[in-house]
């Protein structure tokens, strides 16, 4: 990512009732770039999902803290969403699309179709931290548009 | 998340009201699943006109409803979905399983013989 103008920070209890919370955040947050209020909207599934799958997987249910890390440049934003919950052995089948049907499946693909960029670093007994990346397009065609 | 529920003939209209996340997925699951049991129900009705969020745990629920209700012999649809909780249904692949209509007008079936805003025709 080009470089950082601002970022923000949350942590909060691994508790469903926090979702609703941090996708607003992270979507008032994101709303300094130019999205679409389409955008705004995919953002905050593609952060419910990966909240949820901290929630559910990472720490199966039970009490963890889970941490948002968002930060801008002036046409990106990237999403950083981690926990120290259980982690993951197998990330690569975890991401495929084929496990349809199964809610993991569902979330991952979620957050593949409405971000640029998505990238899992887990390790078992370590936690999991979801990176996403998704660029403001409508800056960037508005600046085409105008060459 | 709210849902208010009304029984049109056969058909058991759920209004669902609010965001469909992990928080409302249990409350929500348990319900829908309480009242497709009831020998009356034919057809399950979602209206989603007030539901303002879904993720994958809400589809999930609707997914399931939707095995239920097959399983059970019964039917299904979804009414008044905006275009953002609609994307999210139809990237789930809901679109190709359960019709989707504009209002709950419109998907009640002729003989539903329920009133409907006042009026029963």
């Amino acid at each position: 990512m080009a470089t950082i103008v601002n970022s923000m920070k949350l942590e909060f209890p691994s508790r469903a009732e926090n979702l609703g919370m941090a996708r607003v955040a992270v979507a008032a947050f994101a709303s300094q770039l130019e999205f679409t209020l389409e955008e705004l909207e995919e953002i905050k599934v593609a952060v419910s999902e990966a909240v949820t799958n901290a929630i559910v997987h990472g720490y199966d249910n039970r009490a963890g803290l889970v941490w948002i890390v968002a930060s801008r440049s002036q046409e990106h934003l990237e999403i950083v969403i981690r926990d120290e919950g259980k982690g993951m052995a197998d990330v690569e089948r975890i991401l495929a699309v084929g496990l349809e049907g199964v809610e993991p499946g569902l979330g991952f693909m979620f957050m593949k179709s409405f971000m640029d960029e998505v990238r899992v670093d887990s390790e078992p007994g370590k936690g999991t931290a979801v990176i996403m990346i998704k660029r403001a397009r409508s800056l960037a065609q508005a600046a085409a548009t105008q060459i | 998340m709210k849902m208010e529920k009304r029984l049109y003939g056969r058909t058991l209209v759920c209004y669902l009201a609010g965001e469909l996340d992990l928080q409302a997925a249990m409350f929500l699951r348990q319900d829908l699943e309480k009242e497709l049991q009831a020998p009356m129900v034919e057809q399950l009705l979602l209206d989603f006109s007030r539901v303002t969020f879904i993720d994958s745990s809400g589809l999930g629920v609707i997914l399931g409803r939707y095995r239920q209700v097959t399983d059970l012999g019964k039917e299904m649809a979804i009414a008044g979905a905006s275009a953002a909780v609609c994307r999210v249904l139809e990237l789930g692949g809901l679109g190709r399983l359960v019709p989707f209509y504009p209002t709950v007008a419109e998907a009640l079936p002729a003989n539903a013989g329920g009133q409907l805003d006042g009026n029963d025709s």
